[in-house]
């Protein structure tokens, strides 16, 4: 399901798991995201969440919660119920949609076709969007430096960390929320005016009990 | 070597950071070991090759990562930028950065890399307008495996 097209100045946040933002006991930015290369679309994929079905903090932790839950049911159905399986949401980034869209004209990046975010509702998701970059054909001579060049910039545009401890992390000792690193641009700041932020709330409380009527 | 911006001069400063290998310890090593299980095999031993060439040259020790099985990627921070080395089983990719901009990126073939003393002097003095600072363990590497082939 798509609906919307996401505006250059709307954030996009990227939930961060332990231990897969992690190495060893320290966060590794470069694992802020995993991009998935589709070799047939020239494409390189990622997901982050929008903040117009996530207009606030609660329900931007939400979404973490439930993505780490959703993960560790899923290691639990395949048997893996070792300590060191255990996802924990930790926090979340920020990133504008004109800092993505803008890694099309950046300076080194000239294999970048296109940049774009898609809202694209994924497992029950209403937030969800699909973070898509497209390489120009024939230039590409190495996509694992692509990858690198792409993750640099991302890391160097995002906010943040907002950290988060789940309920059911709350017996962890030393929750490794505390271990995110701050960006090069900055802690996260909400900017939005109160008026504005209340707005937001009450369009994704329409848009939400709309999509959970009418979807199919 | 196809280079993606201006071409640069080795930095005098660099040559006198020469780290004596006596100094050299098993903390890269370990990490590379750590490799072994996430990369594919001829990726592990081009890391372990290109390892080998920035002992030689005296590279600190960097931060490694991978984007999954395909590639292994060193990392280097000064006070504000980043040298990345990108390796993948036949190819390396030299990116380094500032918070605001890629300032290069320089790719390597297969065939420049049989040879890699050369490439990588030249990127450690592109990246280091200041000296390098060795802050961590240096190297102590595994005998490469293998050796490229183009």
């Amino acid at each position: 399901m798509r609906c919307g097209d996401i505006p250059d100045g709307d954030s996009l946040f990227r939930q961060i798991i332990h231990p897969l933002s992690f190495r060893g006991a320290r966060f590794a930015h470069d694992r802020l995201l995993r991009l998935y290369y589709d070799q047939a679309d020239r494409s390189l994929l990622a997901s982050l969440t929008w903040e117009r079905y996530v207009p606030t903090t609660k329900l931007i932790h939400g979404y973490g919660c439930r993505l780490a839950l959703g993960m560790n049911e899923a290691e639990q159905a395949a048997g893996r119920t070792k300590q060191k399986n255990r996802r924990i949401y930790c926090g979340a980034y920020e990133l504008k949609g004109k800092a993505i869209r803008a890694l099309a004209a950046s300076e080194g990046l000239h294999e970048i076709l296109s940049a774009d975010i898609v809202h694209h509702v994924e497992t029950e998701e209403i937030a969800h969007a699909d973070l898509r970059i497209v390489l120009r054909p024939g230039v590409v001579s190495d996509i694992e430096g692509t990858k690198t060049a792409i993750l640099d910039r991302l890391w160097n545009a995002c906010s943040g960390p907002l950290r988060h401890i789940c309920d059911c992390d709350k017996d962890i000792p030393e929750h490794p929320s505390s271990i995110l690193s701050t960006p090069p641009g900055g802690e996260y700041s909400d900017t939005r005016s109160y008026f504005f932020r209340v707005w937001c709330i009450l369009r994704f409380q329409v848009c939400s009990w709309l999509w959970r009527n009418f979807r199919h | 070597m196809s280079e993606r911006s201006q071409a640069w001069t080795p930095h005098a400063s660099v040559r006198s950071q020469r780290i004596p290998l006596t100094r050299v310890t098993n903390a890269f090593s370990k990490k590379l070991d750590n490799l072994k299980a996430a990369c594919a095999p001829p990726v592990y031993n081009a890391a372990c090759y290109v390892a080998a060439g920035l002992m030689a040259n005296s590279f600190p020790a960097p931060r490694i990562f991978t984007h999954g099985p395909k590639s292994v990627v060193f990392n280097w921070s000064n006070e504000v930028d980043n040298l990345y080395l990108t390796i993948s089983a036949d190819k390396i990719s030299a990116l380094i950065s500032s918070p605001e901009r890629i300032k290069r990126r320089i790719d390597y073939s297969a065939n420049e890399l049989m040879n890699p003393s050369l490439a990588l002097s030249s990127i450690r003095a592109a990246y280091s307008e200041k000296p390098v600072e060795v802050t961590g363990a240096v190297f102590d590497l595994p005998e490469p495996e293998l050796v490229l082939v183009g």
